[in-house]
């Protein structure tokens, strides 16, 4: 069976073939949304950005331009989005510990890594929502510095810096734990 | 400017362009930020909810259903020649176990619909195609059955008179307008009179009966 590459499914999207916008939810959709948990906080909320992110892939299909990769146009929407959440609730919710079992669900793990998640996440939550959003852009979505340059309008060296200082603050946050 | 290069040079380190950095503080701190990189791709990814996939594919079977209604002739062409050339293929191989095992296996809409679309990104052979047939008549979830037929359209020429034998004894109108579509598309038979004796049934629901005289009125 040959695998439709992300680039095919999106022309196939444009010239009305819904069913590849399904290929691509599911190719997407873990990712997609342990991306929303783990910058949002919130499962409900995840819930619909990730819904969200789908609707404006069919909305905005044609905008896609085919010769470029469609993997970071689709991280780059839900990037947006995560953006625009943040804009319009306006503050960062604490988490507690409970909230964030809930969140972070962790099936048949040692002990010893799930206790260490839980550190990386509690971290993670602290950081600031610009700071969390560029981690996860490029150790969970794994785009690129170029691609996180466009996306957050900056050069492609102020990306990487940006990226280092964010994972310096983690190591700070961090620094009383065994991590 | 000092500290950008630093960065720099940490990064460089953590992303494996180099294996060494100049400075030995910011050696240090670029050995223990490299474990913490380590240990965050580590985190396992989440799930995702049925309730979140039974929303996406709601909202897809219902683009979908739009959609169809203006597809082209033209644009169905590349799908029956490929649903042609798989039906060929499968004169020739026999053993073939098929994928209604692995669908029995599933027990939620949510996993069935999923299973369909991926379905898409396969070349079914008769086997499967005749499960999906009798899968039509026999799915009670309206969702399932329009994913259904979309996925049995792309092999369409072989299936016009399946899916008129399934318009007569459908009742969901959504599925009945999926099952329009496909015969509308259709080149190879005239339904029209069938048609005419289908729009006569009195339990049609209004924007049915409105696709069947357009498709009438279109002949």
């Amino acid at each position: 069976m040959t695998r439709l590459t992300d680039e095919l499914l999106m022309k196939n999207l444009k010239n009305g073939d819904t069913k590849s916008l399904g290929v691509l939810y599911e190719r997407y959709k873990r990712i997609l949304f342990t991306f929303f948990i783990r910058t949002i906080q919130d499962r409900d909320t995840s819930n619909d950005l990730l819904m969200e992110t789908f609707e404006r892939i069919y909305k905005y299909r044609n905008s896609y331009s085919g010769t470029k990769k469609a993997r970071p146009w689709i991280f780059q929407i839900a990037s947006n989005l995560t953006k625009d959440y943040y804009k319009k609730s306006g503050k960062l919710e604490t988490i507690d510990k409970l909230k964030q079992e809930i969140l972070m669900v962790q099936p048949e793990l040692p002990d010893e890594t799930k206790s260490r998640n839980r550190l990386l996440h509690a971290a993670l939550y602290k950081l600031k929502p610009h700071q969390r959003n560029i981690i996860n852009m490029y150790y969970l979505l794994e785009m690129t510095y170029e691609d996180i340059a466009i996306n957050e309008n900056i050069s492609i060296n102020n990306a990487r810096i940006k990226v280092c200082r964010a994972l310096k603050n983690l190591k700070e946050l961090l620094k009383d734990s065994e991590l | 400017m000092k500290e950008d290069q630093f960065d720099k040079d940490i990064m460089d380190y953590i992303d494996g362009v180099s294996s060494e950095v100049t400075n030995k503080d910011a050696y240090e701190q670029a050995k223990h930020l490299k474990q913490i990189v380590i240990s965050l791709k580590e985190i396992p990814l989440q799930s995702v909810s049925r309730i979140a996939d039974d929303r996406f594919y709601q909202f897809i079977a219902e683009k979908s259903t739009n959609v169809r209604s203006v597809l082209t002739l033209k644009q169905w062409l590349p799908f029956v020649m490929a649903a042609a050339s798989i039906i060929i293929l499968f004169v020739v191989l026999n053993n073939y176990k098929g994928f209604e095992d692995d669908y029995r296996a599933l027990s939620s809409n949510p996993e069935k619909l999923s299973f369909i679309y991926n379905l898409n990104e396969q070349q079914l052979r008769t086997k499967d195609i005749d499960w999906l047939t009798a899968e039509l008549k026999n799915e009670i979830s309206p969702n399932i059955k329009v994913t259904i037929v979309d996925l049995l359209a792309n092999y369409q020429s072989k299936l016009d008179n399946e899916f008129y034998n399934s318009l007569q004894s459908e009742s969901i109108p959504s599925v009945q307008m999926a099952l329009l579509n496909s015969l509308e598309s259709s080149e190879n038979i005239d339904f029209s009179n069938e048609l005419l004796v289908f729009n006569q049934r009195k339990d049609l629901d209004k924007t049915v009966r409105q696709k069947v005289k357009n498709i009438l009125s279109n002949q």
